[in-house]
């Protein structure tokens, strides 16, 4: 009976790997994906108590949220920890020390608490035990005067363990139940989060094997009567001898055995799975399958290179990828006519490209130095001869290495699909803004001599996202590619987790540098027929992270965008995406963005066995 | 004219070191021995004083060389520079403290470039030799009281920034971790000048925001920091003022975790 699978995003606090970032998410109010708060929220929608988090992770030891409302004292669920609504400053404090104590301590072993659901008194004389044993354990850490004030809850000495804290909740009426400080007990919202530590292995020749299995099933219906009173249904069932119980077991498979399955098990049920890819090799009645391809085809020359790629799609709902999902075309833009040709403005923004000059070097060599870590020989040499001559030497006789090469590649990917015809406040259309943006900072890269490329991308279905090609990474950003631009029109959808999926695999394979970066022009949003919302969010967080894996950092640019910043929020998470007014802004902005998302990517594609 | 070469560092003056396992024996074992010896353990736990510490209780000057990434091997050994109408050579620290004695130190040896860590090989194994290849391949025998020292943060930066196994296998390793929690409060008093339970609050903060290592603070508190809170607190500040700036302010940037870090000291100080 291990913690719930559901759950995987909070380890137990030995787990290995970078966490960066992870509680600056917390505290300023994001929630991973299956986080407590998301899985049982009650009636009020809890809110994410942004700064109380770092001192219930200080000290329980862990990651834990702290959640405010839902309940009118405070409980903490293994998870995360509950506030009742209304509760500030120290008050706030010791509440959530108090909790966060009892984490650390283990005071919310399931195997103990399985024993206490639906016993409100046992439980909360437990809860007062075990605050005086956390307190106990975690003298060194917890601020005394928090110490202080559960000691004077109860002058009684601490059990050894949760199990002696159990027997005594049980036996000894005299203990006292728990005060508003030390919150309150709820055993099943501990179970049913699977918060629960496990101290040891589970006995495996236990009194009641089943009991376990059983409850967790019960425990939605277990959950009011816990806070009404004792449950009279479970004091029958589980006798107060808790022994072998033959009866209660009968009666507890009985009750199980009926019931439907729970929430979490039927989600997605109302949609058929779209993502089933079984029908390959079924040909029907009339198929038949032949060698090789047709008859008409069969001289035609190969492709010279690689013109369609093959991507897969993430499947939140089942945790899975959909193999071969995404069909993605290379193609050259047609030109437009003639008379339909507008030539866009594309002044080149200087201040853009002395910020990028400063961008990832490389090491290297440099003779006729005034100072350095070698003579230069050569430089030395024509020293010796100035000056037996009589002529005034050049005293630059050194030689160093510096960081000057460039040493960054970059994918310039424009959106160029139908929602960037709308206009931006200033009255431009936003399509003409981002083509702007993405020439000028191609051609701010072209100058400072990094290795650049740029399509244009859009989607019609997902076996055809187009990457139109605006610059390849040999080619100059010459009049050519100027007007492939200019020629191009919006139109089509934005299926972005498969573009950003080739995209970065153009950087990684085309650039030839070490450092490779993906610069997405967009208003970040996914949308496309069947590709929206959270799963289309959820594939392009997907896709993000594996470009990082593979040491390509990604940057969102958008100018004028009026798309909801939370949704592409959502998608973008964590990798930088700057909306900007009009496109010179990049300039003040470029130097950190960029940076970032090249450490970013440097470090996950170097620490990625151990990114949770 | 005063050369480079009449600057010769004397032996510092001993410096209080409050040992928290085996390390001063360790270290001075290898010393009498002539083994190098690699110092690891997180930021601001007391590698550098250690190593201070040592070269005064031992009597040898320290050439102290804080590594980066431009660091080279000519920045360790030496190189020419010109006088007048000749080249002279001028010792780096490291050929300084081979022929002359004493201890060099190579802080965040990690951070420095490949050739400067290669550098150093010969020096570290029985041979006890450093080769000056611009010198024509001169080759110096260590002097019997030359020790290197290097000190590196494990897990810290990106994992391409590891010791090579062929450069750690020469050393006697030492781990240092942050003092416990006694010496840690022993250290406020002695040299921050804090009251007992002033210093315990400071301490017990410590402690509680270092468990916040496994959830995603990347860097955790050093003694150095709380040392500093507490010279704050003593020159005058309240104590969460100087906790703030002292102990927040440098390890983070993020609003939203800062107000974080700000309530755990709400609840210590």
């Amino acid at each position: 009976m291990s913690a719930d699978d559901s759950a995987p995003d909070v380890g137990p606090a030995g787990r290995p790997g970078r966490r960066r970032g992870r509680l600056a998410s917390l505290l300023r109010g994001g929630r991973g994906e299956g986080s407590a708060a998301e899985q049982h929220a009650p009636a009020a929608t809890p809110v994410v108590a942004p700064v109380h988090g770092a001192l219930a992770g200080a000290i329980a030891g862990r990651r834990v949220e702290v959640v405010v409302g839902g309940h009118e004292r405070a409980y903490a669920d293994g998870q995360a920890i509950h506030l009742p609504p209304g509760v500030e400053g120290r008050r706030a404090l010791a509440l959530v020390a108090v909790q966060a104590a009892l984490i650390a301590a283990g005071s919310l072993d399931e195997r103990v608490l399985r024993r206490l659901v639906g016993r409100r008194r046992a439980a909360s004389r437990y809860l007062t035990l075990e605050a005086l044993r956390a307190v106990a354990v975690l003298e060194d850490v917890l601020p005394p005067w928090i110490v202080a004030e559960v000691r004077a809850v109860a002058d009684l000495a601490p059990a050894e363990d949760p199990a002696g804290s159990l027997r005594r909740a049980h036996d000894d009426a005299s203990v006292p139940e728990a005060p508003e400080l030390l919150g309150v007990l709820r055993p099943s919202r501990v179970l049913r989060a699977g918060g629960g530590e496990i101290v040891e292995a589970p006995d495996a020749g236990g009194a009641d094997p089943l009991a376990g299995e059983v409850l967790r099933t019960q425990l939605d219906e277990v959950e009011d009567e816990e806070e009404a009173d004792e449950s009279k249904i479970l004091r029958l069932l589980e006798s107060p001898i808790q022994q072998d119980n033959v009866v209660s077991r009968l009666m507890q498979e009985l009750l199980n055995a009926g019931r439907s399955p729970d929430a979490g098990e039927a989600d997605g049920g109302s949609e058929a799975p779209v993502g089933s890819m079984t029908t390959t090799d079924r040909i029907g009645e009339h198929g038949q399958l032949v060698d090789g391809p047709p008859e008409g085809l069969r001289d035609a020359p190969p492709p010279e290179r690689p013109w369609m790629s093959v991507y897969p799609e993430w499947d939140h709902r089942r945790g899975t990828y959909r193999p071969d999902h995404c069909h993605v075309v290379e193609m050259d833009p047609a030109p437009a006519d003639e008379e339909d040709r507008r030539r866009l403005e594309m002044p080149p923004d200087v201040a853009l490209q002395r910020r990028l000059a400063r961008l990832t070097m490389r090491v290297e060599r440099h003779d006729r130095r005034g100072d350095g870590e070698s003579l230069d020989l050569r430089a030395l040499v024509d020293f010796g001869v100035a000056r037996a001559a009589g002529v005034t030497p050049d005293e630059r006789i050194y030689s160093t290495r510096a960081r000057t090469g460039r040493d960054l590649g970059v994918v310039v990917l424009l959106d160029a699909s139908g929602s960037t015809a709308e206009g931006t406040a200033s009255g431009a259309s936003v399509w003409d803004e981002q083509r702007r943006l993405a020439a000028s900072l191609v051609e701010g890269l072209e100058a400072v001599g990094d290795r650049v490329a740029a399509y244009a991308f859009r989607s019609h279905g997902r076996h055809d996202v187009r990457f139109l090609r605006l610059k390849e990474f040999d080619a100059r950003f010459g009049g050519a590619a100027r007007r492939r631009l200019e020629d191009l029109e919006p139109s089509g959808f934005t299926r972005l987790g498969a573009a950003i999926r080739h995209g970065a695999h153009l950087a990684r394979t085309g650039s030839g540098t070490s450092r490779t970066l993906l610069v997405v022009v967009s208003d970040g949003l996914p949308y496309e027929d069947g590709y929206d919302e959270r799963h289309a969010e959820e594939d392009v967080a997907r896709a993000l992270a594996e470009a990082a894996d593979d040491g390509v950092g990604c940057v969102c640019l958008s100018v004028g965008s009026a798309v909801d910043p939370e949704a592409v929020g959502r998608a973008w998470r964590d990798v930088s995406h700057l909306c900007m007014e009009e496109p010179r802004a990049l300039a003040r902005e470029v130097e950190p963005l960029f940076r970032t998302a090249l450490q970013a990517a440097l470090e996950r594609s170097h620490g990625s066995v151990a990114a949770a | 004219m005063t050369t480079i070469d009449d600057l010769a560092p004397a032996p510092p003056d001993q410096v209080d070191y409050h040992e928290a396992g085996n390390e001063v024996r360790v270290f001075e074992a290898a010393f009498r021995n002539g083994l190098a010896v690699m110092l690891k353990g997180p930021t601001g736990c007391g590698k550098t004083r250690l190593v201070e510490h040592m070269a005064g209780r031992l009597g040898v000057p320290l050439y102290t060389v804080s590594c980066h990434e431009d660091i080279t091997a000519a920045d360790l050994i030496g190189k020419h520079v010109l006088e007048g109408a000749e080249t002279r050579w001028l010792d780096g620290p490291l050929t300084r403290a081979v022929r002359d004695g004493g201890i060099c130190y190579l802080d965040e040896v990690v951070e420095a470039r490949q050739d400067a860590t290669v550098a150093i090989h010969s020096l570290t194994d029985h041979r006890r030799e450093l080769f000056v290849e611009r010198l024509g391949g001169l080759r110096l025998q260590a002097h019997p009281e030359f020790q290197l020292v290097v000190s590196f943060n494990p897990g810290y930066q990106s994992i391409l920034k590891d010791l090579k196994a062929s450069t750690r296998q020469r050393m006697v390793g030492i781990d240092l971790g942050y003092p416990p929690p006694e010496i840690e409060r022993r250290l406020l008093v002695s040299q921050a000048g804090l009251d007992e339970a002033r210093a315990d609050e400071v301490v017990r903060l410590g402690q509680a925001l270092r468990r916040l290592e496994d959830s995603g603070l990347r860097e955790v508190p050093s003694t150095r920091l709380l040392i500093e809170t507490g010279r704050l607190i003593a020159a005058g500040l309240e104590p969460r003022e100087a906790a703030l700036a002292a102990i927040v302010a440098p390890l983070t940037d993020d609003l939203g975790l800062r107000d974080g870090l700000a309530q755990v000291i709400d609840a210590y100080l």
